[in-house]
């Protein structure tokens, strides 16, 4: 097969030069229709030596006119003018230099993202150190008499107060003040309403007692109060924004799996390099090993094998000899190979999984909404109390009826409402990261508390992805040692997981693996043959591989996935069984489970008998062989159906589509990292014992949620009347509210404490 | 305590300049990557 000349004549980058494709990677300047600002990616740019010299070179090129290399980020902005130069022409240069450059397609989105993430870290930080200062100023009030301080000194406090509340008021708080004033406009009643209200409310009392002390609004001011409110929702907002950006560039990576050049034989017979986006139906292209195939097609020239597992969820190497149909997203592995391209883009299967996890990913409810459902009827009685107060006081005293009002909102300000739920499931959240367990959606907590039907995977989530070898029998006529330096050298260069399963088990027996041999040949699915010197120095043909390349019958039979052999000629010299290994704690954990009340069940890809098998093992009722992933989702669609909650846990890309369906679910550790993203929480550390104290801690973050909403209720329940009856000055308000939201957190803070083995307790 | 009067109002405008410091340092994505940049260090180039 003809190889890939490295420099082609024609510059291999001239796919970039039509407007629709450099505008994939780059935006039109403000000022001017001819200057473009692009963004490409450089690998190899590791230091700031090498952003130097890329800044250097590209900066001569006619028509550059800015270049700006970050080594951290490996990115080059270049802004250039589409009158004098075209993208083709730096990015040749940049290849010419050693650098060599791929369009950043998805920047936009990328740095949107960056933009509103910084936005709401930059609100916080104001918040909060506006909030530091405001209590310095607001502490030597509460502790001295009113005689201690000088009125001035009193008055100077408040001043700076006010000064430093500003930027809180007027920046920090804004999505609250903004939020409240949408849902208004669409007569809705969210909880940004009340929480605006309040904030307003004491803003405006504040700043009347700062400059005009004395009136009916007394003298007190509640910037402490005030800062202090936006800084602990602020939290829970930067966090929010973090975690959705965070499943948004998992999505994008999984995107980004295919490559982003290729290399394509033109009408000459050279090998040149062009643009992923340029394939067309029909071209053929030259892939090495260790590449990703970038469309769905056919095999030319040369066999290979694929890892085909995030598609299929087939863990093995699937062999691929010439005629076999190679498809998008899997890896090339073992060697170089030439494909006519049949399907790309939005056609091939790839794509329409990426499809399949974005659409089953936002099918779930979002908890936003729902928290604002069970806050509406509270939010009502808040609003309607406020008013019944001024009417109450207002023919009798106006001042004292605008007074009960603020004090009614105040009072019941959802802070402590609005901390329950957030503060609990943060400390629980927090807890479990120190345990190896990690959050993605905090609702998943309560969603977990919830379930009734846990479903496995099993490869990777009970078993241990490493194959066990099991010696079945040897020939009794052959030395055992020699025939496992035989198996040991043969499996020496194999990449193949089985193959890398044997060489570890034949190095454990004190085998060893350079053995003399001729003629080594690796068949791709089928095993490896090689010629040896046998003990009584004749030459012996040996066969390694499955039953159908040895030419013998299979005798694979109930725990074991498969066997191996080992023969020559008709002489089979020996059986190795491959199963697989049950994790440590994993029938300890599961049985906890069941004695916990929950139903399990098991899907698997692989064959129905080592999934049975598997099943009795373990005690599991229901378990299901040969699911691929369309059976496993339309399996937890029906059990969704017949109204259980379901967790889903499992750790194969495949599973990607049914974790994002169940109503909740759990990654493994092992698992690729878009699953892991997909996921609600990750269990790291591949520990399945753990499962069974995080459920029940989640059940336990769930009753202390309840314990502090029941309270934030009964605090108001008792404080609204006093309220209203004018019996709670502002201050007082103030100061319930502050401990009230103490007592949720120190309520809260008891999910602190957290025991990944306390199960085994009640095991004995 | 006179002094006060000139240290509190100081005090504030450290407040702004400290804020504009922070707005540098979020702006040019310092807080992005706390992990990584501590690890680089150990990294062959």
């Amino acid at each position: 097969m003809a190889k890939p000349l490295a420099a082609s004549s024609a510059n291999p980058w001239q796919g970039l030069d039509i407007q629709s494709e450099w505008e994939r990677f780059s935006q039109r300047d403000a000022s001017s229709a001819e200057v473009w600002t692009s963004h490409v990616w450089v690998d190899n740019m590791h230091c700031a030596a090498c952003s130097g010299r890329i800044e250097q070179t590209i900066k001569q090129q006619r028509g550059v006119l800015a270049v700006q290399a970050s080594a951290a980020s490996k990115r080059v902005r270049v802004v250039w003018d589409a009158k004098q130069t075209s993208p083709s022409h730096w990015f040749a240069n940049l290849n010419e230099i050693g650098y060599p450059a791929l369009p950043l397609n998805e920047y936009s989105a990328i740095s949107d993202r960056t933009v509103q993430q910084r936005k709401m870290l930059w609100r916080l930080v104001v918040a909060v150190f506006c909030m530091m200062q405001v209590m310095m100023y607001a502490y030597p009030t509460y502790w001295s008499d009113s005689n201690d301080m000088a009125p001035d000194m009193v008055q100077l406090m408040k001043w700076a107060s006010w000064v430093l509340t500003l930027p809180v008021m007027l920046f920090s708080a804004t999505p609250f003040l903004s939020q409240a004033w949408a849902s208004i406009k669409q007569r809705q009643l969210g909880m940004d309403v009340p929480v605006s209200l309040g904030i307003l409310a004491a803003f405006v009392m504040s700043t009347l007692a700062t400059f005009a002390p004395g009136g009916w609004w007394g003298d007190v001011v509640y910037y402490d109060s005030l800062t202090m409110f936006v800084s602990f929702l602020l939290i829970g907002r930067w966090l929010d924004v973090k975690l959705r950006n965070r499943t948004a560039g998992a999505l994008e990576n999984m995107m980004r799996r295919l490559p982003h050049a290729v290399l394509k034989k033109n009408a000459a017979g050279e090998w040149v390099q062009i643009a992923a986006t340029n394939i067309n139906v029909g071209d053929v292209l030259y892939v090495r090993p260790g590449e990703v195939f970038a469309a769905d097609g056919l095999i030319l020239g040369g066999s290979t094998s694929a890892d085909e597992s995030m598609l299929t969820g087939e863990s093995e190497p699937v062999m691929k000899p010439a005629g076999a149909k190679v498809i998008a997203g899997s890896g090339n592995l073992t060697s170089a190979i030439e494909m006519q391209v049949e399907q790309v883009g939005e056609g091939t299967q790839y794509h329409a999984l990426v499809n399949l996890m974005a659409s089953a990913s936002t099918e779930k409810p979002g908890i936003a909404l729902l928290a604002d459902k069970v806050a509406q009827p509270f939010l009502w009685a808040v609003l309607l109390a406020a008013i019944y107060a001024v009417f109450y006081w207002w023919n009798t005293d106006p001042a004292k009826a605008i007074m009960s009002a603020v004090a009614v909102l105040v009072v019941t300000c959802p802070c402590a409402l609005s901390l329950a739920t957030p503060a609990a499931m943060l400390a629980s959240a927090g807890t479990f990261a120190k345990g190896g367990v990690l959050i993605r959606r905090l609702q998943a907590i309560q969603a977990i508390s919830e379930v009734d039907t846990v479903v496995f995977d099993k490869t990777g989530t009970l078993t241990e992805n490493v194959q066990q070898v099991t010696l079945a029998d040897s020939h009794p006529d052959w030395d055992s040692q020699w025939l496992l330096d035989v198996i040991a050298s043969m499996s020496r260069d194999s990449l193949h997981p089985v193959a890398q399963a044997l060489h570890g088990f034949a190095l454990q027996h004190d085998a060893q693996d350079q053995l003399p041999m001729q003629d080594w040949q690796e068949i791709v699915g089928g095993g490896m043959s090689a010629i040896f010197h046998a003990p009584n120095g004749a030459l012996l043909p040996v066969k390694l591989g499955n039953a159908e390349f040895c030419g013998v019958r299979d005798e694979v039979e109930g725990e074991a996935l498969r066997q191996v052999y080992v023969t020559t000629g008709e002489i089979t010299l020996v059986r190795l069984t491959l199963s697989e290994q049950v994790k440590p704690h994993a029938k300890a954990a599961i049985s906890q489970l069941i004695a916990n009340g929950l139903d399990i069940q098991l899907l698997s890809g692989d064959r129905i008998a080592p999934v049975k098998n598997l099943a009795a093992q373990l005690g599991i009722q229901r378990a299901f062989g040969l699911q691929k992933a369309a059976d496993k989702l339309q399996h937890v669609k029906l059990l969704q159906q017949q109204g259980r909650k379901v967790l889903m846990v499992g750790d194969g890309l495949n599973d990607g589509p049914v974790i994002a369906a169940a109503h909740t679910s759990i990654a493994m550790g092992s698992g690729v990292p878009l699953t892991q993203a997909q996921a609600d929480m990750v269990v790291l550390g591949n520990d399945i014992g753990v499962l069974v104290s995080l459920i029940s801690h989640c059940q336990k973050t769930i009753l202390i949620v309840k314990q502090n909403l029941l309270w934030a209720a009964l605090y108001n329940a008792a404080g609204v009347p006093l309220a209203i009856m004018g019996l709670l000055p502002a201050w007082l308000a103030g100061l319930g509210m502050a401990a009230s939201s103490l007592l949720v957190l120190l309520n809260a803070l008891r999910l602190t404490d957290w025991n990944k083995s306390d199960w085994q307790k009640g095991q004995a | 305590m006179e002094i006060a009067f000139l240290l509190i109002p100081l005090a504030v405008l450290l407040v702004f300049v400290i804020l504009g410091g922070l707005w540098w340092a979020i702006q040019t994505g310092q807080f992005e990557d706390l992990e990584e940049e501590g690890s680089r260090i150990l990294e062959q180039d």
